[in-house]
């Protein structure tokens, strides 16, 4: 059990209050959610203790972990009662391979060397994680990186594990395996997440933020409107809305089925020719990453790539966009390119969002459009690395824009960002379409990708093995999605299954 | 073998290369150092081989004009002998290693887990770096020497951040933890000692009688 008791604080490096007088108790399984920097993160760090012990500010109320305050406890005694899985898997493995990071763990701890042995043992098999062991760490996907330092935490038995947006990174497979191994644990789980889809099944208890003050709690998020938390609905949610259709219960696809169930998709139209490839092949030291791949692009057309992580989608990305010389096959561009890279700071070097944005613009009335269309016109005169995620996204994408590219491709654009954030992403790229931009966009994310495409290449080990559209979904595509460990959801399996035949 | 004996052995094969100025040693222990890092990784030496031979010519020029035609062979036979030595002793000794002789000498957990973590990460910082620079051409920007700050401070503020997370990541996991164990204590072997007085037999003769 964990009590929160008139908490408050200020991080000595912030300005204003991460969480204000926040008084709860969790005694079951809790999810929570809310915009990007509303202090979700913040409430995880008190209950191993990093807030007050690593990170210093002004600490008020008292935060207990199985009866014992944290403020009279070390990091180093609540480690072993709070495992804590950050949110990037690059940041949390520090040892070369995966059974020295598991040894780390319970050397720390302090157990004995053939205690250490058996705990491992135990954990692997329990987690069906022993064919990683030997793995160098630089050699490990970020799903087997959060799983590596999930067992990390279950072999050292703490009974409450936290969990700081585990789902973000991920591509389906893992986002399946994480979910399935946290189903299975008898221990008291806190999770920050976005994408409150991937935990309907593991929640007990939602705490819904708005801000530093204004939260809520519930059981049942049917009825809650999500928007006000800048949360997306998930999809079973919207459905049920729009149809009204009761969304538990078995046969919920037979029953929709019956109302003549359909949605419309953004199918824009497509001019001329700006891009081909044939048969691009490309490899990087020595490792194979993209296939012989075809690919044709239309002026104003939107593709979405689809595939598990190491399919090949950056790669395939950055050939076509000229970043990266293909060793066989050509790559035929009759416009200009763009690529917008997954984290935007690495493009940041000036201290100023407008001189960012100057960097390659060329044209006034131009960049003027573009600060419009993409929601930056408060952002100009402040630093781009002091912005919040959403912004920055933008902020990244305004600079490639600026340079008025005929084609622009995105890089998992909405990878850990709240709902508000998704939702503008999806308006911008219309608009770019509007305007005769194609726009290529690499995402796990289907919500969005219905939203924004309708077509969907599915990428799988380098290759692309199928083109779909998802306004005529086919049976058989659904199937290959699923294989792909690509969750069709709901409404696309309502719809491919009139093709069945 | 302890990694201190590998630690001595490259000691005093330094110690004799400096030491000792006959040409005829120096030929035979510069072809038997590039046999053997050949034949230990064949490719990864050629890779070497091809940043650090400019090194050696400009040692030899440098030699050659100011010195003399056979002491710039000397001097750069001596020159490349000491850094191949030291390749072959970082290939045959990797960071975990170095790290259990530096905490068997009583150097602190936390230091010898800095060192160590800090040699694999420039493998990440490598890995950013070629991250960076295609970003920066996806927005037409070609960096060279001149808008050098392009890449440097993306780079810097990315080195940061990570740094951040590290540490708390290591705090959540227990680093700063005063009992900790060990898996596998750094010992120290009959047969090291061994080693030790045989290695230091050899090279006392070498010196000796060379």
């Amino acid at each position: 059990m964990i009590e929160f008791r008139r908490v408050s604080f200020t991080y000595a490096r912030g300005k204003r209050r991460a969480i204000s007088d926040f008084s709860k108790i969790i005694k079951e399984n809790t999810v929570i959610s809310g915009p990007s920097g509303s202090g979700k993160s913040t409430i995880l760090r008190f209950i191993n203790g990093l807030i007050p012990h690593f990170f210093r500010g002004e600490f008020t109320g008292d935060v207990f972990v199985n009866g014992e305050n944290t403020r009279e406890l070390t990091t180093c005694d609540l480690f072993k009662r709070a495992g804590f899985v950050h949110q990037n898997p690059d940041a949390q493995v520090f040892n070369e391979d995966a059974r020295k990071e598991l040894i780390f763990t319970l050397e720390n701890a302090g157990l004995p060397p053939r205690e250490i042995k058996r705990r491992i043992d135990e954990t692997v098999e329990k987690l069906g994680i022993r064919h990683l062991l030997n793995r160098k760490s630089h050699e490990l996907s970020g799903g087997e990186k959060h799983l590596l330092t999930l067992a990390s935490i279950i072999a050292l038995g703490s009974p409450i594990i936290l969990l700081d947006e585990p789902f973000s990174t991920l591509d389906g497979y893992y986002r399946h395996r994480l979910k399935s191994v946290l189903k299975g644990l008898k221990k008291l789980l806190v999770i920050t997440e976005h994408r409150l889809e991937e935990t309907l099944d593991l929640a007990g208890e939602f705490i819904l933020i708005k801000n530093d003050s204004e939260r809520m709690y519930t059981r049942d998020l049917s009825g809650v409107d999500l928007t006000t938390f800048r949360i997306r609905e998930p999809e079973i949610f919207r459905i049920s809305r729009e149809t009204g259709v009761r969304l538990t219960g078995q046969n919920l696809i037979e029953r929709l089925k019956k109302t003549g169930y359909r949605r419309d998709f953004f199918c824009p139209e497509v001019g001329e020719t700006v891009l081909e490839a044939l048969g691009v092949y490309y490899s990087y030291n020595g490792g194979f990453s993209l296939g012989e791949v075809d690919f044709h692009l239309g002026r104003g057309d939107v593709v979405v790539i689809l595939g598990h992580n190491g399919a090949g989608k950056t790669t395939l990305m950055k050939v076509l966009a000229g970043i990266r010389k293909p060793g066989k096959g050509k790559v035929l561009r009759l416009g200009k390119t763009g690529y917008v890279p997954h984290n935007p700071q690495d493009i940041f070097f000036r201290t100023k969002v407008i001189d960012e944005l100057k960097v390659s613009a060329t044209d006034e009335t131009w960049l003027n459009w573009i600060v419009q269309a993409l929601f930056l016109e408060g952002t100009l005169e402040r630093s781009p690395f002091l912005l919040s995620e959403g912004e920055k996204k933008r902020v990244a994408m305004a600079a490639v824009l600026a340079s008025k590219p005929d084609i622009v491709f995105l890089d998992e654009p909405t990878t850990g960002q709240d709902g508000e954030t998704v939702n503008s992403m999806a308006k911008i790229i219309k608009r770019l379409s509007e305007k005769g931009i194609s726009v290529v966009v690499s995402t796990h994310d289907i919500e969005f990708a219905k939203e924004i495409s309708c077509r969907w290449l599915l990428m799988e080990d380098g290759k692309i093995v199928a083109e779909i559209n998802p306004a005529g979904v086919l049976y058989e595509e659904i199937k290959l999605m699923e294989r792909l460990h690509i969750d069709p959801g709901i409404e696309l399996r309502v719809m491919a299954d009139g093709s069945k035949g | 073998m302890d990694p201190r004996v590998k630690i001595l052995i490259l000691v005093l094969f330094d110690a004799l290369i400096v030491a000792k100025e006959v040409l005829l040693l120096h030929v035979f222990l510069f072809s038997l150092l590039i046999f053997l890092a050949f034949s230990l990784q064949r490719r990864k030496f050629a890779g070497f081989l091809k940043g650090f031979l400019p090194m050696v010519l400009t040692v030899f020029v440098i030699g050659y004009l100011f010195i003399s035609p056979a002491d710039a062979i000397l001097l750069s036979l001596r020159f490349s002998e000491l850094i191949v030595a030291s390749y072959i002793f970082f290939a045959l000794t990797d960071a975990e290693e170095i790290s259990k002789a530096l905490l068997s000498m009583k150097v602190p957990y936390n230091f010898v887990f800095i060192f160590t973590s800090a040699i694999r990460y420039v493998e990440l910082v490598k890995v950013k770096f070629r991250e960076i620079r295609e970003a920066q051409m996806g927005r037409g920007l070609e960096v060279k020497l001149r808008n050098f700050q392009a890449i440097l401070v993306p780079l810097i503020v990315g080195i940061f951040v990570l740094a951040d997370e590290l540490a708390e990541a290591l705090e959540s996991r227990g680093f700063t933890c005063k009992d900790r164990s060990f898996f596998e204590p750094p010992g120290w072997k009959f047969r090291d000692t061994v080693y030790t007085l045989l290695v230091i037999g050899v090279f006392l003769a070498l010196f000796l009688t060379i």
